[in-house]
């Protein structure tokens, strides 16, 4: 078994972008201190993900100290009723309606606004404007107040992060989120399409037992995720259109968009870290981990490791055996939204831009939960129109 | 010897490389004395001290959050 970490760098070494990288080559699971436990290979982070006994539920892990019950922080039957909840908003029908009616329009105003730009801050001014309309639309939040939710919904992003940031703000700013979700509710701007009164009605029509809270703590969630990981994520992709693997008229092919964005998903999944809990005395690859313990599983390693991708950090489409929206029974149940958005967004760029081309680029990447890249500049060239 | 809650403090104030000025009623999260993932590794480390496995219901964000909680809690129930 390698080498045990001080808590001290433990704490430091989570703090770094690409930490598993700093772990001894040669083992999949690392104990990083007494109740701490990092798996970093593909197949051992599919194992600890998928493991009955490794759970997500922990009633001291931030998330649930601050958003109370959630689809997030349950397990077995109970998380099972929260996927149920969210199933109808997150179906395929639901989707094709969303790329009809919803997402073209988020998406062309996007690009509109940033064709023929150079931006030094891609993250905060523009990323955030496509989840948060999507999410905003079906959670039935009236337009207006998208941007006091994204003021609101940032901060708490660094809840789920490690190292966590839990402040009196990001409390306060829950505890606004719910207030505001439930006045928007009560209003009923939505016409009873809203997530909350889906939520509500498939809760009462399948008999499932949670209360409003916990259906609230959920819808809340649901939001965070869907805004905060998408944003992270299209700055990710927009990064790597701008680095210039591929020539932007390539993209032009659905297939070809396709295989791009899942190797972009690879090589930057905006969950890197996961975390979850030994429930029970277990082994992970023979290694024992014992009951209480913490398992970070590196999505961000699974996803580079050598054994399963060849030259790992190597863009190169058409891959198979990436994880980047999870496994088991906690996989990401909105992957295919994010799919569909993301490549209407490239769609939408290649026909609008001429090129794409990072301008300044200082490489960094910030995030365990919702990582991108940072301190760059990237320019958006208008392609000009043919003369007829 | 040394009392279970004396020892739990000593294993709180290892955390720290400089003193860290932790009473009966600080709260661990709110005042920086734990991250989350080392209140989680707290459970391990009570459990050790005590001596035997904790029950699941001991386990809630009020029974740990202060060292006078978790001697009320834990050490000195019967």
């Amino acid at each position: 078994m390698p080498g045990v970490a001080t808590t001290a760098s433990s704490t430091s070494l989570l703090s770094q972008p690409y930490w598993y990288r700093h772990l001894p080559a040669g083992a999949d699971v690392h104990r990083l201190d007494e109740g701490l436990f990092a798996v970093t290979g593909n197949a051992a982070v599919q194992e600890a993900l998928a493991h009955p006994s490794i759970v997500a539920e922990h009633p001291l892990k931030a998330s649930a100290r601050a958003f109370g019950p959630n689809v997030l922080d349950a397990d077995g039957p109970s998380h099972r009723a929260f996927r149920a909840l969210l199933a109808p908003i997150l179906s395929a029908g639901r989707i094709a309606e969303y790329k009809q009616s919803l997402m073209p329009g988020l998406i062309q105003e996007l690009v509109g606004s940033i064709t023929g730009v150079e931006t030094h801050d891609f993250y905060n001014s523009f990323a955030h404007r496509v989840p948060y309309g999507i999410v905003c639309a079906i959670l039935g939040i009236d337009v207006s107040l998208e941007d006091r939710f994204h003021e609101l919904t940032r901060p708490l992003a660094r809840l789920l992060d490690y190292p966590t940031q839990e402040t009196d703000e990001t409390h306060a700013n829950v505890a606004e989120l719910l207030r505001l979700i439930e006045g928007q509710r009560a209003a009923g701007t939505a016409d009873g399409q809203s997530l909350l009164e889906t939520i509500e009605r498939t809760r009462d029509r399948k008999g499932i037992l949670l209360t409003d809270r916990e259906v609230r703590s959920t819808a809340l969630l649901f939001f965070l995720a869907g805004t905060e990981t998408s944003s992270a994520f299209i700055t990710s992709l927009v990064y790597c259109v701008g680095r210039g693997v591929f020539g932007l008229d390539e993209l032009c092919d659905d297939t070809v968009r396709d295989d791009y964005i899942e190797e972009v998903l690879r090589l930057y999944p905006p969950v890197q870290t996961i975390v979850r809990f030994a429930s029970e005395d277990l082994t992970v690859q023979g290694v024992e981990v014992p009951r209480h313990s913490a398992v970070l599983a590196s999505i961000a390693g699974a996803n580079r490791d050598p054994r399963v991708f060849d030259h790992p950090d190597r863009f190169q489409t058409s891959r198979r055996g990436s994880v980047p929206f999870a496994v088991g029974a906690h996989a990401c149940p909105g992957a295919m939204l994010a799919k569909t958005e993301f490549s209407l967004l490239i769609e939408e760029i290649v026909e609008r831009c001429s090129d794409v081309v990072i301008t300044r680029d200082h490489l960094g990447m910030e995030s365990q939960s919702f990582s991108h890249p940072t301190d760059f500049s990237i320019e958006f060239r208008t392609r000009q129109k043919k003369r007829s | 010897m040394e009392s279970k809650i004396a020892s739990l403090r000593n294993w709180l104030d290892d955390l720290h490389e400089e003193p860290f000025d932790i009473q009966d009623d600080t709260d661990l999260i709110q005042s920086g004395a734990v991250t989350s993932l080392q209140f989680v590794q707290m459970v391990i480390e009570i459990e050790r001290l005590h001596g035997r496995k904790l029950d699941p219901g001991m386990i809630t964000i009020e029974s740990m959050r202060t060292l006078k909680a978790i001697d009320a809690t834990v050490f000195q129930a019967a």
